[in-house]
């Protein structure tokens, strides 16, 4: 033990107040020591400190990461439950061509999709088991869904995009003229196809 | 307020203990965690001490602040002289070198060192990392024969 403490303080610049006393004692004693002191001057400068003036923001608009997730969630169920009852009105009265019908029904199907996960990251949003709400209980039947190669799993930024897709899909169908200057909904399936076949041409163009 | 109040002096010494004792960072670190206390006081229901609460958030806002950063909706005015005066306090040669050796743990093994320097009980210090009281012996076991190892390398 001498033979190591000898040889360590010959290493050790002799001024140097933690690492020559540390040789011969445990180093945390003099840190503590050095920390006391450290801390003790910590305290009398908080204590200085003016707080006055820090205007901290109302509750209600601080929300937590986990709080806008759940918002951005419900946000994205509602619009996406909206577009659907939106293209059921529109199927009554303004679809007729068979591939419209199958069109919508593919915009409405990932739009159902989508409106489950959403509910499903709604629910999943949850803090902790402690702070359960009366809606926990469908977070069962919902696990129903947890099953390999789910499209579930795809990355919410997929749904995000396809529903923005369908509304502006939707968007477009009701108000793009056509040739008689009335709303694409309004026109024939000759005009709505010919407005179409001339977006998809602009949209070429511009990629 | 009052509860930042009687927090104040440990917020300060996260901060510097978590950062490079500049005033700019200490400064940015000090906001970070004060938003994330403002944002958790709701959901604190006394099953620990005050201060262990303000410990744990704010060792958890410490080591992820570069990301919440860039989430935080308030900005807070905060005055340069307490930053300045903290700056200065740092700057003796004997704190420098417990600074210095401090560093060099990783923030977990620092956020228990602060603790077990702040002669915090090892109950508490486990409450507020969310370990046991005998994992918490271990570790400073382990962190003072880091630090015994850190001495003789410097």
């Amino acid at each position: 033990m001498n033979q190591k403490v000898n040889n360590t303080s010959e290493r050790l610049p002799l001024n140097n107040t933690i690492l020559s006393k540390a040789q011969y004692g445990d180093p945390l004693d003099e840190l503590m020591t050095a920390w006391q002191q450290h801390s003790d001057r910590i305290e009398q400068i908080a204590g200085q400190h003016d707080l006055s003036h820090i205007k901290l923001a109302p509750r209600l608009l601080v929300l937590s990461s986990r709080r806008r997730r759940i918002l951005s969630s419900l946000a994205m169920a509602l619009v996406c439950l909206a577009a659907i009852v939106g293209m059921v009105i529109l199927r009554q009265h303004y679809i007729s061509d068979i591939f419209e019908q199958l069109f919508f029904a593919f915009l409405a199907l990932l739009l159902f999709v989508t409106l489950i996960h959403s509910l499903r990251q709604t629910f999943s949003c949850r803090p902790s088991r402690r702070h359960t709400t009366p809606l926990s209980v469908l977070r069962f039947p919902l696990s129903v869904f947890r099953f390999p190669f789910s499209v579930f799993r795809f990355p919410f930024s997929v749904y995000r995009a396809a529903v923005i897709a369908s509304v502006v899909v939707l968007f477009l169908f009701l108000a793009i003229p056509v040739q008689n200057g009335r709303a694409m909904s309004h026109g024939s399936p000759s005009h709505r196809s010919a407005a179409l076949t001339s977006v998809s041409f602009v949209l070429s163009h511009i990629q | 307020m009052e509860m930042l109040r009687r927090s104040d002096s440990t917020i300060f010494k996260i901060c510097l203990m978590f950062t490079d004792r500049d005033p700019k960072n200490v400064k940015d670190m000090y906001q970070d965690i004060v938003c994330s206390l403002w944002e958790s006081w709701p959901r604190f229901r006394g099953q620990c001490k005050e201060n262990t609460w303000v410990y744990s958030i704010a060792f958890n806002t410490a080591v992820s602040q570069v990301r919440h950063r860039s989430l935080s909706p308030m900005f807070l005015p905060l005055d340069d002289d307490t930053y300045n005066n903290l700056a200065e306090e740092s700057h003796n040669s004997l704190i420098e070198r417990l600074y210095e050796l401090i560093d060099r743990l990783s923030p977990p093994d620092k956020a228990l060192l602060l603790l077990y320097l702040d002669r915090v009980p090892a109950r508490e210090m486990g409450l507020a990392l969310g370990i046991t009281e005998a994992a918490v012996n271990h570790r400073i076991e382990r962190i003072k024969d880091k630090l015994r190892a850190l001495n003789s390398e410097l």
